[in-house]
C-alpha cells in the first residue's frame, strides 16, 4: 500500500514563491488502480516525482508498505515509468537494456536473464530481443520502458501518462498489462489527460486542483454521487428549428440533455409535450464529464 | 554484493556498447589521430627549433594522457546528461547505489576499453611519427593515481551538471585546461599537490623518461587524488540534495 500524507511543496520561480502542492494526501491500496487527474500545473507530475523520491517535499510523508523514500525497502518495491518514449539506453539492445536495469536493481545475472526473457515474451518483444533500441517504434519503446520498470517485480507502479503518443493497438496492450498488474496485487498510480483511459482503468479517482486534492473517491461512487444524469431522447419526428430553454444538444430527431438530478427529467418532458417521444435512454456518464464539472464547480466556489 | 554486480554489469555494458557501435570507436581514434597531427603541425609552425624525437614522444604521451584524463573528468557530467535524455536517470537513482558508486563503476567498467583505445592511439602515433617511448612499470601507480584524481575532479563537474544539465561548453573549455595540467613538469612544492591531476601525470611523465618516482612523491600525489575524490563525492551528494529540493532531478 502506498500512503501519501499532507505533501507540501513550494518552488521559487522568478523570485516568487509558487505553491506546487498544498497538503496532498491519498492512499493506493494493493491491487488498486488510482488515476491522479488534474489540469496542467495542478501538481500531478510533482506528486509523482515526489513519490519516486526525485523531489523532496517541504513537509509531508510518503510510505510504501511502511518504507520511506530513499531506503532499500522502498526502492525495491517501487517501479517507475515517468516517460514511455524514453526510458532505456539508446546505445544498447532490448535484452541488454533489461539485463542492465536488472543488475542495477541487484538481481543476479541468471535471474536477470530469466526475467528479461519472460518480460520480452509477455510484452511481445520476442522478435526484438536483439534489436538496437534506436530502431524500435514508439509502441515497442513503451513496452521496453514498461519492462524496464517491471524487471524487479515492484509492489507499486507509478505511471505518468502511460499511453501518451501510442497508437490504438499499443495503447490497448499497455492498458491490458496495467489491469493484469493490478490483478496480481500491484498498487498502480497513474496520471493521464486521456479521460477514457482513466475511465477504463481506474478503481479510484483523485482530482488535483491548484496543488490540492479536490476529490478522492472510488470511480463508481464518484459517478453516482456526482449526480450528473445524461439522457438521450428520440422523437418521432425531426427536431429541426426546435429551440429549448434548457441546455441540450440536438441531432436529427435526437436530443441529449444533462441534468443535475433525475427529477428534472419530468419538467423537461412537460416542456416537450406534445411532441411524441419514442425512446428515452440513460447514458453512462464518463469521467471526462465529471472531471469538467468538478473543475467548473471548484472555480465557481473559488 | 550489489556493488560487485554493478561493477560487473558496467564492464559488460562497455563491451556491449563497443560491439554495437564499433565504427564510432574507430572513427573516434581516427579523429584523435588527425587532431594530434594538427597540434604537431601547429607546433612546428610556431616553433623556430626543429622538433626532437624526445619532444614528439613527450607530446604523444601527454596527448594520450590528456585524452584518458579528459574521458574520466567528463564521464560523470556526460553520464548525467545522456541518462537524463534517455530517461534512465530515475532508474539509476532508484537503484539504491550512491551516484559516486555508479560513476566509479561506469568509469572502471569502461577503463579497460579506454586504455585499450588509448593504447592503440599511442602505439599508432609512435609508429607514424617514428618515435619511441620507454615502457616503465613505474608509470602504472601514478597513472592509477591520475585516474582517481581525474574521476574526483569529474565529480566536481558532475555536481554542476546535476544543477545545470547542459554544461558541455564548460567541459570543452576545461579540455584545454586539462591538457595544460597533464603537461606540467613535477614541481617539488606543496602547492603543486593542490592542483588536480597534475602531480600524478607529472610522475607518469617522469617515469616515462627514465625517472623512478618513489614514495616521497607518490604519497602526496595519492593524498591529493583522494582529496579530490572525497571532496567530489561530497559535492555530488550536496548537489543531488539541492536538485531534489529544486525539483530538477531527471529533467533535461
Amino acid at each position: 500500500m502506498l500512503e501519501v500524507a499532507d505533501l507540501r511543496k513550494t518552488f521559487r520561480a522568478h523570485k516568487r514563491k509558487v505553491s506546487a502542492l498544498d497538503g496532498v494526501s491519498f492512499v493506493v491500496k494493493s491491487g488498486e488502480v488510482v488515476a491522479l487527474l488534474g489540469a496542467n500545473g495542478a501538481g500531478k507530475t510533482t506528486t509523482m516525482r515526489m513519490i519516486a523520491g526525485l523531489i523532496v517535499p517541504d513537509s509531508g510523508t510518503v510510505r510504501l508498505e511502511g518504507y520511506a523514500p530513499d531506503t532499500k525497502g522502498y526502492n525495491a518495491r517501487l517501479g517507475v515509468l515517468l516517460d514511455t518514449a524514453r526510458s532505456s539506453s539508446a546505445r544498447l539492445g532490448v535484452m541488454e537494456n533489461l539485463e542492465y536495469t536488472a543488475a542495477l536493481r541487484g538481481l543476479s545475472p541468471k535471474e536477470a536473464k530469466i526475467r528479461a526473457l519472460r518480460l520480452t515474451d509477455e510484452l511481445g518483444l520476442v522478435d526484438k530481443r536483439d534489436a538496437p533500441t534506436q530502431t524500435l517504434s514508439k509502441g515497442m519503446l513503451s513496452k521496453l520502458a514498461l519492462a524496464n520498470a517491471l524487471i524487479h517485480q515492484p509492489r507499486c507502479m507509478l505511471l505518468d501518462e502511460p499511453t501518451l503518443g501510442l497508437d490504438l493497438e499499443a495503447g490497448d496492450a499497455l492498458e491490458e498489462r496495467i489491469k493484469e498488474m493490478a490483478l496480481s496485487g500491484v498498487a498502480v498510480l497513474l496520471t493521464t489527460h486521456q479521460m477514457e483511459v482513466a475511465d477504463r482503468l481506474a478503481d479510484r479517482v483523485v482530482i488535483l486542483v491548484g496543488g490540492q486534492v479536490l476529490l478522492d473517491k472510488p470511480r463508481a461512487e464518484l459517478i453516482s454521487q456526482f449526480g450528473v444524469q445524461t439522457y438521450r431522447l428520440t422523437f418521432e419526428n425531426s427536431l429541426e428549428n426546435f429551440s429549448t430553454h434548457f441546455p441540450s444538444t440536438i441531432t436529427g430527431n435526437q436530443m441529449t440533455i444533462t441534468l443535475p438530478d433525475p427529477h428534472g427529467l419530468y419538467t423537461i418532458l412537460d416542456a416537450l409535450h406534445p411532441r411524441a417521444i419514442i425512446n428515452i435512454e440513460k447514458l453512462e456518464v464518463d469521467l471526462g464529464t465529471i472531471f469538467r464539472k468538478a473543475i467548473k464547480d471548484a472555480e465557481v466556489k473559488a | 554484493m550489489n556493488t560487485l554486480l554493478l561493477f560487473r554489469i558496467e564492464f559488460i555494458r562497455s563491451i556491449w556498447e563497443l560491439k554495437r557501435n564499433p565504427f564510432q570507436t574507430v572513427t573516434g581514434l581516427i579523429v584523435l589521430g588527425v587532431i594530434f597531427y594538427l597540434i604537431l603541425g601547429a607546433g612546428r609552425l610556431l616553433s623556430s627549433n626543429a622538433p626532437t624525437t624526445a619532444s614528439t614522444a613527450s607530446l604523444i604521451l601527454n596527448y594520450t594522457l590528456g585524452m584518458i584524463v579528459f574521458s574520466q573528468v567528463s564521464l560523470p557530467s556526460s553520464l548525467i546528461r545522456t541518462e537524463s535524455k534517455n530517461g534512465m536517470l530515475e532508474h539509476l537513482f532508484l537503484s539504491g547505489h550512491s551516484l559516486a558508486t555508479i560513476f566509479t563503476a561506469r568509469a572502471l567498467g569502461g577503463l579497460f576499453l579506454n586504455i585499450l583505445q588509448m593504447g592503440v592511439l599511442l602505439g599508432g602515433l609512435l609508429l607514424l611519427t617514428g618515435t619511441t617511448l620507454e615502457w616503465s612499470w613505474y608509470m602504472v601507480i601514478p597513472m592509477l593515481i591520475a585516474m582517481i584524481s581525474a574521476l574526483g575532479f569529474g565529480f566536481w563537474f558532475g555536481s554542476v551538471a546535476m544543477l545545470i544539465k547542459d554544461n558541455s561548453g564548460v567541459l570543452v573549455l576545461s579540455q584545454l585546461f586539462l591538457f595544460g595540467l597533464v603537461a606540467l613538469p613535477l614541481i617539488k612544492d606543496l602547492w603543486f599537490y593542490l592542483i588536480p591531476i597534475a602531480s600524478a601525470t607529472s610522475l607518469v611523465n617522469w617515469a616515462a623518461f627514465g625517472g623512478k618516482p618513489d614514495f616521497e612523491y607518490l604519497l602526496p600525489a595519492l593524498m591529493s587524488a583522494l582529496g579530490y575524490f572525497i571532496s567530489g563525492t561530497f559535492l555530488l551528494q550536496k548537489s543531488l540534495q539541492i536538485a531534489k529540493q529544486k525539483g530538477i532531478l531527471g529533467h533535461e
